[in-house]
This record gives C-alpha cells, structure tokens and sequence, in this order.
C-alpha cells in the first residue's frame, strides 16, 4: 500500500504537475490551495506524507508546520521558492523533515517521497528501538557502542559515535545543524557549530564519505545505502 | 564675511524657498527644514488689543484643525482676553528664582519637544530671565520657526530698534527692551492692531488696561493725547514702510554705508543710518576704520566699540573693515568700491591740531564724489569737546633707557671731544645730533622733549663757555635750542607715527599672510578632518586658545578634533551649545547672547545655509579682541568654503559613480534579456512542436531534452543573478563561516552542468583542510568556472578541479585543456557581459555572468584571481585568505 500524499500548494501549475506526476507513480493523492484547507484536509483524511509549500496566500508555511507538527508527527516535505538557507533552516528547525528548492528535478522529488516512505515502512508507529541498526554495509550496535563497516570494527569517539547514533535514528530526515548541536552539546553556540563541522569532517572521512550527506548551509542527512543513486 | 549672529541671514533666503525656483537638492543632514511662518500683531501702545487679536486668530486656526498651543501669555491680561484663550493647550512657562522673584518664561525645550504646528506668544520684545537659553525672546522665537514651527506674536512700536531714538525724543521714555528691525520687516505677517487714540484712552480710564493706580500715572507720563498720536503715525508708517519693501521691484538697490567708531555717540548715528537703510529698501554696511592709533584703544572703548558693531549686526548691517592713516581716504576708497549711494557720519568735533584742518565731511566729499553724504548731529560731541585720549603713562615709559642712553653718549663724547680740544660748535653738533637720535627712538613725545631738555641743560651747564653756569640763553644760543626742540618734536611725531604704521602693517600683512597660507593649505585638503584638524591647530596657534572642532554628521555631532586641552569641551553642558549652535546655525556661548554661561564659544562652519560643523574655543582666559574675531571668521569662512569644495567634489563623484552603475545596470538588463531569451526560445518552440505536431518517439524525446537542458540553463542564469543582487545589496558584507573544503568540492561538483559527464573532471582537494569563507559564493564560483570549462571545450577535454591551502591561503584552480582565450578576450575577460563582444556571443550559451560575478566573489573575500599565461587552455587561479583567525586550531583527535 502506498502512502497517502498530501501537497499543499497554491501554484496551480505546481499543483498539477504534481498530480500528474503522483498518479502516474501510483501515490495516492490529495490537494490544497491553501493552509486552511491543507489543515483541515490533513484533519480528516490524515495523509502519511505532506508535501508543503511555504509561500501560502493565507497561513505562512511555517506557521503550519508548528500547526501540524504540535499534534501529528506526519513527515513533511517542504517546497520553496525561497533560495535562502535560513528559510530552509527555519523549516526544518520547526519540524519538517526534507526540504527541496523550487525549481527541482522531478526525478529528486520522487526520490524523497521513496526515502520517506520507506522510514514509514521501518517504522509503523511506535516500535522498540533495535539493538542493532543496519544501513549497507553499515552496523551500528547500540548496547556495545560499537560500528561496524563493511565487516570491519570502525574507531570512533564518543562524540561521534553519539553523532553517527543519532543520523541512525533519522535516517532520511535532514538535521539541521542547529539541531545537531542542540542534541549532542545541549547548546547551539558559534563554538558548537565549528566543533560539529570538525566533528562531521572527521567522522565522514571515517565512513569514506558514504551513508552521511551534506546539504551544504544548512545540515546533514543520513541517507540508505541502498538508495544512493 | 557677514558675523555669525547675524540674523538676516537665514531669514533673507526664506523667499527663495517659498518660490518656485528652489534650491537645488542638498543632503538632507545639510539643507535645513521648512522654515516656520511668524505672523507679528503690531500696535502702538498697550492695550490696543494686541493680544487679544492673537488669541482670536489662534481660536480661528484651531477651527481650521491646526494643531496650536500657548506658549507664553502674560499672566496679568485683562479677562476678556484670557477669556478668548480658553481651550487651548496651554505649555506651562518654565520659572527661574532670581532672588526673591520668581519669573516665568516660555518654556522653549518644552514646546520644541511638544512640536506643535502653530505657537501664540506673548510680547516679542520680551528679554528673558538670566539662565535662559536666550537673551531675549525672539530668538526663542527665531528657533521654533527655524524648527519649523509656525509663531503669532506681539510687538509694541516703541520696541523696533531703529525707532528707538525717535519715541524716546517723542515720549521721553527710553525703552530698554528693543528687537531687531529685521524680525520685523522679516516676518511672513504682521497686522496692524489699530485703536482710535480717544478710545484707547477711555479704555485706559476704565481701568482695561492697567490697574487704576498704575494707569495714572501710565496716563500722565506715557498715555498722552499727544504721545499716543505721534507712536500711532510711527507705527503706521512703519507698517506701510515694511509693506514697500516686500513689494519686489527693487531696481537697483541703494547702499548705505555707516562709520563704526568707538564714540559713544555712534550708537544713534548707526540707528538713523539703519532707519535710512531701511527707509530706502538699501544695502547696509558698517565700516570700521583702524587708524595708527587704535592699537593704543583703551578698555573701555574697545568695550563700546564692539558694542557698536554688534548693533549695527543687529540692525542688518555687513560689518567690514579697513586699515588705513586718512580717514576720509578710506571710506572713500570703499565707498567707491562697494557702490555705497549714501554715507552716514557724525559731525565731528575731532580736528587734530594742525595736520588735517579740513573737516572729515568736506574730505569724504572729495575722495568719494559719487555718494550722497549725510552728517547726524551729534550731541555728545558738543557738549565735551573730544577727551584728548592719552597712552597710560605706564606704557609710554618704554623705551626710557634708550633715550637716557643716548643723552649719557652725547655727555662721554662731548667730554672726551673737550678734552681734545675740539670748539664749542662741535660739541653741539654733538648734542644736535643726540637730540635727533632721542627723538627718533621715543615711543612718546614727551620722551623726546625731556631728552631734548636734558641734553641743552647739559651742553649749557657744562660745554658752553662759561662752564657750569646756565647764563647761555643771552648767549645768542636760545634760538638755536628753540629750534632744536622744534625739530625734536617734529621728528618724535613721525617717527612715532611711522613706528605705529609699521607695527599695523606688519600686523595687516601678517594676518593676511596667515589667510592666504590657510587658504593655499585649505585648497591643497581633500578630505574633512584633515582640514578640521588644520583649522584647530591653526586657531589653536594663532589665537591661544583651546579649540574643539565637531563636524556635522546628519544634523548631530560627529567625532570631535581637539587642539589643546580636550576637558574643558568635554561635558554634556558645553556639547549642549555646541549642538544647539550646529542646529540652529548660529554662534552661541560664552560672549554671546545665547547660552551664555558656557565656557567655550561656539561658532558654525558655514557655507550658505550648509553648516559643516562647529569650532569651539574656550574662552576662559581671555575674551576674544576684535581684530581676532575677524581673523577668526575670515578662517572660519575659508574652511568653509574649502569643505564645501569638498562636498561638491563628492557629489560630483556620486553623481559620476550613479551614472556609471546606471550604465552597468542598462548593459546588465540587455545581456540578461539576451541570456533568457535564448534559452527560453527554445523551451518554447519545442513546447509548440510538441503540443502540435505529431513527432515520432525519437524526435519528441530530443525536444523534451532541450526543453529540460534549457530550463536547467535558466536555472543557472537565475542563481547567478541571485548572487549579483546578493552582491550589490550587501556591498563587501559576506557570510563567512567555517568550511570543510572537501564539502565545497562537493556541493560544487553537484551543481555543475549536467553536460560534466561529456568531461573527465579530476577534483583533487586537500584533506582536513578548513576556511572561513562565504560558502555559497564560493560554491557558485566553483561552479560557474567549472561551467565555463564544460561549455567551452570540446567534449572529452579533461577539467582539473583543485583545492589546497598554503599557510593562511586558500587556493583555488580551474584548469581545463581546451584552446583557452585569445589576447583580445583576455583584456576584457571579467568585465561584466565581456563575452557579448566576442564571437562566442553568437552562439546561444554565453555565460554573460560568470567571470564577472566570479571576479566579484574573488573582490568581496580580499583575493586575488589570475589567469596563467604559459597554458594553452584557460586556468584560473584563484587566491584568498583564509579567514581564520591565528589562535584556531583544531583538536581532531579526541
């Protein structure tokens, strides 16, 4: 069963392009042209992926994000106009998991539909977390604190051990580094943020700059091995 | 150059900028606001119903919606009056304890802050408590409409300046509370609050305008059938006489021009010069002429003299100076110059003995023939025969042991000359000589007579036969010593005339050396402050003074220059005045009318109606002599005009610099029109063909693709531009942040054309290595070279991508191996659209932007961009500092 997709968009040749373009992928589709309609569609067909606009004529985007995400933990993806980091940023800081910028390659968007979608799959609901995380060629062991790549033992820090744990937990999801430094130092100061590059820095090297992505100015996102284009 | 207080000066321009021609457009900081309107009711007496008249006026435009409060109204008014007052807002007066009184002022800071549309205030003539920011009250007055607050107030005839004299002959009652007549001729309106004189007394009977005590005695001295006539016809007259002026077919314009001296008679004589002037709608001018002798002015003169001076200021005259010997010679030299129509003197009571026996009028009558010349009578002058003014003693003992000097040589050589025999005639040619030599060398004249005495007592006591007996007189010698004490006084006389001329002169021409050196520097400055700390230290040197120099930076104080010791300025007190001076663009501090108990004296530095800044002296030690004062100005008005040099020059610059982004932004749009429109023909005509026509599979699918390559195409266009405008708006202010250069590399090999698969791209980026750069720029830089590369080999051509660092650089490469640029292309490689000149515009894909906006990227982080020469294909190398600061490092292993 394919999951039910919501698009909230008031660009009607946007609109259509990603009817057409759903349907011919066999999603399950549903429209909004605005907020309040994209809120109370939300309310009573509850979508399982919400692909937002954040240029609204009557709610700004943000401000459904909060909305939704204040009862519903539904993954959002958001589309933008907007080129700046700091409105990507802000978007994800408000909970929306995967952003894509307008103008974006069709091929893209289904890819994160299909990333999403495959967390709802490994994830229906609340699940005890498993002792052991699979990615490829990638093995995490929580209990033990040990990594495993390609069979053989990695040797990481404690930080980036706490790092790599939590991209495993988001696989999909982009992090925003903000949120990185908020989890792991419980802080987001400027000294944070250089510690995290220099931390990311090394610990991609250590994964041969595979599972982990950049989304450059704005975060991180661990992505499926098996995925990867 | 017109005195800073001079308070035609802003008032005289406010036609100008009622008219139609208006300036032109000044920085807002300089050009000041819309100038407020002053309606004046004018009568001629109390009660005439001045205030009253006010008030109504003030109710009728509160109708009309303006927004009017009271500022000042007098608290003893008749209740009729404070009647019409009721329901308006009313400022409440700010009381200052003098002694036991306590007086009540209009609160000016409170009505400022309050910023009305309109203020009614009572009595313009009204002088103000000590400790108040002003003297008197229309220069209160003067700030609200220099704030653009408009003003109503009222004014009694007797209170013109230039009528002064004339309704005290009339009333025999001097008023001591006196305005300007320019506040008057000035104002946008005055009204004429007119009361039949009959009438004027019933009321005056019936207790309306004064007390009944009060108004007895008002009646016997002051409120007189008589009087109250005489003041009625003066203030109609003025009336009609201010009315002739406004009207604005002033052909050639008369000049009038008046003798400033220190004679306390001068006063009247520059009053009735200022009524004529105003009288004939004249040019005015007051001039002062420095004699020899009036280095040796005493106090109090000087005192009167300025005095003097600031009258005439007052009363709207240019005060210049002269220097010169012959009076009458030097008025008329600027008689002739200035074109003064009509000169205005006192009748003189002062002939010197027997030099110039001709009177000053008859001599000014020849040496300036074309002017009209009025003589004032002068009373004073009459009555006490000028006071023959003599040097204190003191000052004329100088030089004393010169003289005794010489008389004690003559008596050495005399003796020694007796001894060798020589006659008595030699001898005396002896003493004859030492006469002359005393006379030539006294700084006084009775210096020269007693030397002269001493050396005839001393040749007659001791050289002329028979020795030591004082019996020559019989001895046919008394001639001779007659004459020579003629000639030693003669002689004394102009050499000391001489001694003061050159001492003048030498004064003259070194205050305008000093000018013409200031201005010789002043023009070689190209920038403010150099000329800012030019004019302190000059000041400072020249006048031994503290100086503290502020600029005028958007109306406010900008960052003081000091020249001296900095504390005396240093306190909110003394850069209160000194802004207020910056604002209101009038001189204020100590010696002056306004903010008096300052320390410093502060004076705008002004070109027309542009203020520049404020210099500030302090004043403590010394008040600051006349002749200063000049000098100073004259400085003053040279950095002036040297600063607004400067002004005009950055104008200029600006408007040249505007014009040429204008052209920039013109070529810009055109190339960008060019680049979408190509891209954008394609989309669409592939489009059409699709919806159509029937293509097969193959064809369609090779549209589509264009159609996809050239959207991608726009995308890139839209970036770049998106960076420029990111460029132009933030000027140099990038978003530096830490990156890991392996990660630019990355993101850049994403963006790159999605012909890079047509390429073998090598990327070879060192390990580890951080920079704090702008990294979406840098990205985009990246990316447009490595497009540059894709698009303009061939397929196939490898591309080197390469990124290291050199101690606190960060490098940059873009190799490729194609046929790189020609010599031509090269000159004009990272102008803006440069490739719209070669031949590779022709073909669709141009990248318009590219270069320019990777130069641009290059500029903003401080690097340096190189094409290398010895190549054949195009490589760039890009240099840029880093940004890191010295003390970051990074602890990899934790």
């Amino acid at each position: 069963m394919k999951p039910l997709i919501l698009s909230i968009d008031d660009d009607p040749q946007i609109s259509a392009l990603l009817k057409t373009l759903f349907e011919l992928s066999d999603y399950p589709f549903l429209r909004a042209r605005d907020g309040r309609e994209g809120l109370s569609l939300f309310l009573s067909r509850k979508p399982d992926i919400v692909v937002l606009d954040l240029g609204l004529p009557d709610l700004d985007g943000m401000e459904l994000i909060e909305k939704i995400r204040s009862f519903s933990q539904t993954p959002i993806l958001v589309l933008s106009a907007r080129s700046e980091d700091t409105d990507k940023i802000a978007a994800l800081d408000a909970g929306a998991d995967d952003y894509l910028s307008k103008p974006f390659s069709v091929d893209e968007l289904l890819a994160r539909i299909r990333v999403i979608a495959r967390r709802l799959e490994h994830a229906p609901g609340v699940q005890a977390v498993p002792d052991v995380f699979h990615n490829g060629a990638l093995e995490i062991h929580y209990e033990e604190q040990t990594v495993f790549l390609d069979g053989e033992k990695l040797h990481l820090t404690p930080i980036e051990f706490r790092l790599l744990c939590l991209f495993s937990k988001n696989v999909g999801k982009v992090l925003t580094r903000n949120y990185i430094t908020k989890e792991i130092w419980n802080s987001a100061w400027e000294s944070d943020m250089t510690n995290l590059r220099v931390y990311m820095t090394m610990l991609r090297k250590k994964l041969h700059h595979r599972f982990i992505e950049t989304n450059f100015g704005v975060g991180y996102k661990m992505i499926r091995e098996d995925e990867a284009q | 150059m017109a005195e800073n207080d001079h308070p035609s000066v802003e008032s005289v321009s406010v036609p100008v900028w009622k008219g139609t021609e208006r300036e032109p457009e000044k920085p807002a900081a300089l050009s000041p606001r819309k100038k407020g309107r002053l309606k004046i009711f004018f009568g001629y007496a109390a009660g005439t119903g001045k205030t009253y008249s006010m008030l109504e006026a003030g109710q009728e435009a509160r109708k009309k919606g303006v927004d009017v409060v009271i500022g000042y109204l007098e608290p003893h008014e008749r209740p009729e009056t404070l009647a019409q007052a009721e329901g308006m807002e009313v400022i409440a007066p700010a009381v200052y304890e003098a002694g036991a009184l306590r007086l009540r002022e209009m609160d000016l800071d409170a009505v400022l802050k309050r910023r009305p549309q309109l203020v009614l205030a009572d009595e313009l003539a009204h002088t103000n408590a000590r400790g108040s920011r002003h003297h008197k009250r229309y220069q209160d007055i003067q700030e609200l409409l220099y704030n653009g607050i408009d003003v109503y107030t009222t004014l009694n005839v007797q209170h013109l300046e230039s009528l002064n004299d004339l309704v005290a002959s009339i009333t025999g009652i001097l008023v001591f509370e006196r305005i300007p007549d320019d506040v008057f001729d000035l104002a946008d309106q005055v009204e004429l609050v007119d009361i039949e004189v009959q009438d004027l007394l019933e009321r005056l009977r019936e207790g309306k305008v004064y007390r009944p005590e009060q108004a007895k005695l008002a009646s016997q001295n002051f409120f007189t059938l008589d009087n109250l006539r005489a003041l009625r016809e003066i203030a109609m007259r003025r009336c009609a006489d201010r009315v002739s002026k406004i009207s604005p077919n002033s052909k050639a314009r008369d000049h009038v021009l008046v003798c400033l001296s220190s004679s306390p008679s001068n006063a009247s004589i520059i009053r009735s010069a200022a009524r004529m002037a105003s009288a004939f709608d004249a040019r005015f001018s007051a001039l002062y002429i420095q004699t020899p002798d009036s280095a040796d002015m005493e106090e109090d003169d000087a005192a009167r003299l300025q005095e003097n001076m600031r009258l005439a200021n007052r009363l709207g005259a240019s005060i210049e100076s002269a220097y010169g010997d012959d009076i009458a010679e030097q008025i008329g030299d600027f008689a002739r110059l200035s074109r003064a129509s009509k000169i205005v003197i006192g009748r003189q009571g002062k002939n010197s003995a027997f030099l110039s026996r001709a009177p000053l009028a008859e001599k000014l009558a020849q040496s300036a023939p074309n002017a009209e010349i009025f003589i004032i009578p002068d009373p004073d002058q009459l009555q006490k025969p000028a006071i023959k003014k003599r040097k204190p003693f003191k000052k004329s003992l100088k030089g004393l042991w010169i003289q005794v000097l010489i008389v004690l040589a003559a008596l050495v050589l005399g003796l020694f000359f007796q001894d060798l025999g020589f006659s008595e005639a030699n001898i005396l040619a002896v003493f004859v000589f030492a006469v002359l030599l005393c006379a030539i060398h006294a700084s006084a004249l009775w210096q020269a007579v007693l030397s002269a005495l001493a050396c005839i007592g001393i040749f007659g006591f001791l050289f002329a036969a028979p020795a030591f007996s004082m019996d020559l007189i019989d001895k046919g010698y008394f001639l001779t010593f007659l004459l020579l004490m003629a000639t030693a006084v003669l002689t004394a006389r102009i050499s000391i005339r001489q001694k003061r001329e050159a001492g003048a002169s030498a004064t003259a021409a070194a205050n305008s050396s000093l000018l013409y050196e200031a201005g010789q520097n002043l023009q070689e400055m190209d920038d403010d402050e150099t000329i800012s700390q030019f004019l302190c230290r000059e000041v400072a040197e020249c006048f031994g003074y503290d100086v503290v120099f502020y600029p005028n930076e958007n109306g406010s104080l900008g960052k003081p220059v000091f020249s001296g010791r900095p504390e005396v300025f240093l306190n909110t007190r003394e850069q209160a005045v000194a802004l207020w001076t910056l604002k209101n663009n009038k001189r204020a501090g100590a010696g002056t009318d306004t903010l008096s108990a300052a320390n410093g004296l502060y004076l705008a530095i002004r070109h027309g109606r542009s203020i520049y800044g404020v210099l500030g002296l302090d004043l403590q030690k010394k008040p600051l002599s006349m002749e200063q004062n000049m000098l100073l100005l004259s400085l003053l008005g040279q950095a002036a005009l040297a600063m607004e040099n400067i002004a005009n020059a950055r104008e200029k610059e600006k408007a040249a610099l505007c014009i040429h982004q204008e052209k920039i932004k013109a070529s810009l749009l055109r190339s960008i029109s060019h680049d979408l429109r190509t891209p954008l023909t394609t989309i669409s005509a592939s489009a059409d063909l699709l919806l159509h026509k029937d293509c097969d599979t193959k064809a369609a699918e090779k549209l589509e693709r264009s159609i996809y390559e050239d959207s991608i195409w726009l995308k890139d266009i839209v970036e770049n531009l998106l960076s420029l405008t990111r460029l132009e708006e933030d000027g140099v202010k990038i978003n530096r942040e830490l990156l890991d250069l392996e990660e630019v590399a990355e993101e850049a090999m994403k963006h790159v054309s999605a012909r890079k698969s047509e390429h073998p791209i090598t990327v070879d980026v060192e390990e580890m290595a951080f920079a704090r750069l702008d990294g979406k720029l840098i990205v985009q830089m990246l990316v447009n070279l490595l497009n540059n590369a894709i698009l303009h080999t061939p397929a196939g051509t490898p591309i080197e991508l390469d990124i290291h660092k050199k101690e606190h650089r960060v490098i940059f490469e873009v190799k490729d191996a194609g046929q790189g640029f020609g010599e031509k292309e090269k000159e004009h490689l990272f102008e803006p659209f440069a490739l719209s000149h070669s031949k590779i515009a022709d073909r669709t894909r141009s990248m318009g932007l590219g270069l320019s906006l990777v130069k641009s990227i290059v500029d903003v982080h401080e690097g340096t961009i190189e094409l290398k020469e010895d190549e054949p294909g195009a490589w760039f190398v890009m240099t840029l500092p880093d940004g890191m600061r010295d003390d970051e490092t990074f602890d990899f292993e934790h």
